[in-house]
């Protein structure tokens, strides 16, 4: 742990200190994307209503009545309450806007300007990211959406799965997580092209783009070749031998012997004269016969515990992985020397692990996060010390409900 | 609508115009991680081996000599050759680094280093991104591995997949791509810092495989640390709650139903008639609900195996219950949605000619994204080595005949 000396979970030399974004609505990507940005130093609030606050807070796994999930997802936030729904919650909002860099909101379109809230009068610096399900157009624009919709929406789904069997969805929220850091990133690209002309942008952000984004050549196979790309399960059939094998004590583990060196690693580790084929010997005459190849690899793993199959392929050179469960990643010793998970003390929980700030900037540690601020904790920072508000008008904004 | 148009915008600067980019990337991490930068106005500069270049260009599927793999991670590029195990290349890197703001490369630990190429063998303001499977410290550093290690290590693949089954992967790279989105965001966070400082010290960041599919945990390892249960797969996944998940409908096509939410399990019990769900203290949070969720998703799997895909979605959007079609690239370059919002616009290929790909993400009001797709083999020697690094066509003929470029 890094002791900062304040309470301030950002520090002076992270790239992002200095600029404030707010976080309107109830999209996870918005919220995710917001944490993305407090790792890299920026102040992040999330602005809530006063009743009942973010339905995120409540999001599963919910352990000792706390919601887990939230306690990363909005990790370091502050929060400001503000009632949206009352005309002078709409002017106050207003008036913290002349004080903030960025606005993360994923009320939906037309959400925004349906509380009088319209972008063409936000001020010209503040860039302004809107996350909805389907993007701002579109004739599917006004239905609702989430991660899992957005993988199968986006031809993810349609990628993922076992060979003839059902699309499954990726057992982490990718789709909000690409979402999220590729509204992050361009955040800050719209930062940087601010410093030289002052002003910001607007970004239209659909969940299941930036997971169409990575289909590979999914879509140009289909617009030149006619060819519909499927799931192939653990084993593609342009790359071979490769896949998830089982050991002889029941682990799985990956084996990659696709390209030419890997593959003349892979004949070299298993010493079986069968798999030395001239046959094998390009990596075509290897994926034309794939599944030959691949079920000789398997009855291979099959009469080997992991630990041996881990140290021949390590002897040979043979990329070789395991399948790592939460336990494994909890114990183990790289992830423990390179930081990558952190510990952060919540007041009602304890401690809540969690994966650290991601990438790492070399020789400049980043501050571990904190975890978020209570709904509307941070009112009489938000609306007095940054909205300039005297602390007799938030008494009565409090009194009044609109905040 | 008020909100500001996006064609009367669309031909201001791009924020990271002026910002140049090598990338010495093979296969996919590094090589998107540039393709952002290239989409919001950088300029990229692919650097790859005279011998055939990047892996990729090798990879099925091909149109005519085209990888199509390659085509698509590849765009909005320039290419040029260089032989950085040849003393002279390495010279040649490091002049051409001197005119660069960003580095992404994605060797083995130590390599670079190897070829006098390390962060501090070159321009000193360059802000070097790295991608490895594993880090550039730490025991396994060295190790050798792929996208399918990224995965693994980082503990999604053994959570992947239905209960009685082996994990399973996803045919598409997702450590490679996600690795790529969070390195983009951190160079530009470093070029941010530049400006805006006016310190433009160089930056070193360090990307693992594994790291970015451990960003996306989320709770699991404080589910695991308050639990001692290690979450496995078969479960819906705990922050969809139920009734959620894929699902078979009676024309045999799979939809996604997401109906979790307090919202949209109100909205599905109404619609399903199972109005008593609403009341029940089984199922009464997101938590509840997920815990009981065979319960809720068999009545819902019935409902939807008696109605065609077209009817079931239609009905579920009605009630505002989130919904989709599982689509195929077919399916997707068919839709109507994703044909409104040009969502997979037409690029230029320089080998096979207009190619549809999937369109810049996310979209931004004031520019429009370049759709330049990928070069041939050094196609840009001359524009880069003669223009930029100022090499006299002679000299650039020995090069060649060298094997240096």
């Amino acid at each position: 742990m890094i002791d900062t000396g304040s309470t301030d979970a950002t520090s002076i030399s992270q790239p992002l200190h200095g600029v404030r974004a707010i976080v309107l609505g109830g999209l996870p990507a918005g919220t995710i994307a917001g944490s993305l940005l407090s790792d890299l130093g920026a102040e992040v609030i999330h602005v809530s209503s006063p009743r009942g606050g973010d339905p995120l807070a409540h999001r599963p796994p919910v352990v000792n009545n706390e919601s887990l999930a939230w306690q990363i997802i909005a990790r370091s936030s502050k929060s400001a309450t503000c009632n949206l729904d009352d005309e002078a919650g709409v002017h106050l909002l207003r008036e913290l806007l002349e004080h903030v860099d960025v606005v993360i909101e994923s009320f939906g379109p037309g959400g925004l300007e349906g509380y009088g809230l319209e972008t063409a009068s936000f001020p010209a610096s503040v860039v302004l990211v809107r996350i909805s399900a389907y993007g701002q157009d579109g004739p599917y624009s006004a239905y609702s959406g989430d991660d899992l919709t957005s993988l199968a929406f986006s031809g993810l789904a349609h990628l993922t799965g076992h060979r003839g069997g059902a699309p499954v969805p990726l057992a982490t929220a990718i789709a909000d997580y690409l979402c999220a850091v590729a509204c992050s990133q361009a955040t800050i690209s719209s930062l940087v092209g601010r410093v030289a002309t002052g002003r910001g942008d607007v970004i239209d952000a659909s969940l299941y783009g930036a997971a169409l984004r990575i289909t590979e050549w999914a879509v140009p196979a289909a617009d030149r070749l006619g060819t519909d790309r499927t799931r192939e399960g653990n084993f593609p059939r342009n790359a071979a031998p490769l896949g998830v094998y089982s050991s002889k004590d029941d682990q799985y583990v990956a084996i990659v012997g696709g390209t030419d060196a890997n593959f003349q690693r892979l004949v070299d580790a298993m010493q079986d004269p069968a798999i030395s084929d001239p046959r094998f010997k390009t990596p075509s005459q290897r994926s034309q016969q794939a599944d030959e190849l691949n079920a000789m690899v398997r009855a291979w793993a099959a009469a080997l515990t992991i630990e041996e199959l881990e140290t021949k392929c390590l002897a040979s050179g043979v990329p070789f992985g395991r399948v790592y469960t939460a336990r494994d990643l909890s114990t183990d010793p790289h992830f423990v020397q390179r930081g990558d998970l952190t510990s952060v003390e919540n007041r009602s929980t304890g401690p809540v692990i969690q994966p650290s700030p991601y990438p790492l900037f070399v020789g400049s540690p980043t501050p571990p996060p904190l975890a978020p601020s209570a709904l509307g904790a941070d009112n009489e920072y938000v609306w007095v010390d940054v909205a300039g508000r005297t602390s007799e008008e938030l008494a009565a904004d409090t009194s009044r409900g609109r905040i | 609508m008020t909100a500001i148009s996006t064609a009367s915008l669309s031909n201001g600067p791009r924020p990271l115009e002026g910002v140049i980019v090598l990338e010495l990337g093979s296969r996919i991490a590094s090589v998107f991680a540039s393709g952002i930068l290239a989409e919001q106005g950088a300029t990229v500069i692919k650097v790859e081996d005279p011998s055939g270049g990047d892996v990729l260009r090798t990879v099925n599927p091909f149109d005519g000599k085209q990888s199509l793999f390659f085509a698509a991670e590849d765009r909005n590029r320039k290419s040029v050759t260089l032989n950085l195990r040849h003393p002279t290349g390495q010279e040649l890197f490091r002049e051409l680094a001197s005119k660069a703001d960003v580095l992404c490369e994605n060797f083995r630990p130590g390599t670079m280093e190897r070829w006098h190429l390390g962060p501090s063998d070159v321009n000193p303001e360059l802000i070097y991104a790295r991608v490895s499977v594993f880090g550039q410290d730490g025991p396994y550093s060295e190790r050798p591995g792929l996208d399918l290690l990224g995965v693994g290590y980082g503990g999604l693949l053994y959570m992947t997949g239905p209960a009685d089954q082996p994990p399973v992967k996803s045919s598409v790279t997702i450590s490679d791509h996600i690795t790529a989105m969070f390195l983009s965001q951190a160079v530009t966070a470093a070029l941010y810092r530049q400006r805006v400082t006016g310190d433009n010290s160089g930056v070193v960041i360090d990307a693992s495989l594994y790291g970015s599919i451990l960003r996306t945990l989320e709770a699991t390892l404080a589910e695991y640390a308050a639990t001692g249960v290690a979450p496995a797969r078969g479960r819906s996944r705990p922050f969809d709650s139920a009734p959620a998940g894929m699902f078979l409908t009676a024309d045999d096509s799979w939809i996604a139903v997401s109906g979790g939410s307090d919202v949209a399990f109100t909205n599905i019990a109404r619609l399903l008639g199972q109005t008593q769900w609403v009341g029940d203290p089984l199922f009464s949070s997101m938590q509840l609900r997920f815990e009981n969720a065979p319960a809720l998703n068999a009545v819902l799997a019935d409902w939807l195996r008696q109605r065609t895909a077209d009817e079931a979605i239609g009905i579920l959007r009605e009630f505002d219950v989130p919904v989709s079609r599982v689509n195929s690239a077919v399916d997707l370059l068919n839709d109507a949605h994703v044909t409104a919002r040009n969502d997979l616009p037409e690029f230029n290929d320089h080998t096979i000619g207009p190619l549809r790909l999937p369109a810049p993400y996310p979209r931004f009001a004031n520019f429009s994204a370049p759709r330049e797709g990928a070069p041939t083999l050094g196609e840009h020697n001359r524009e880069v080595w003669g223009e930029l690094v100022g090499i006299s066509a002679d000299r650039l003929e020995t090069l060649k005949s060298e094997g240096v470029i």
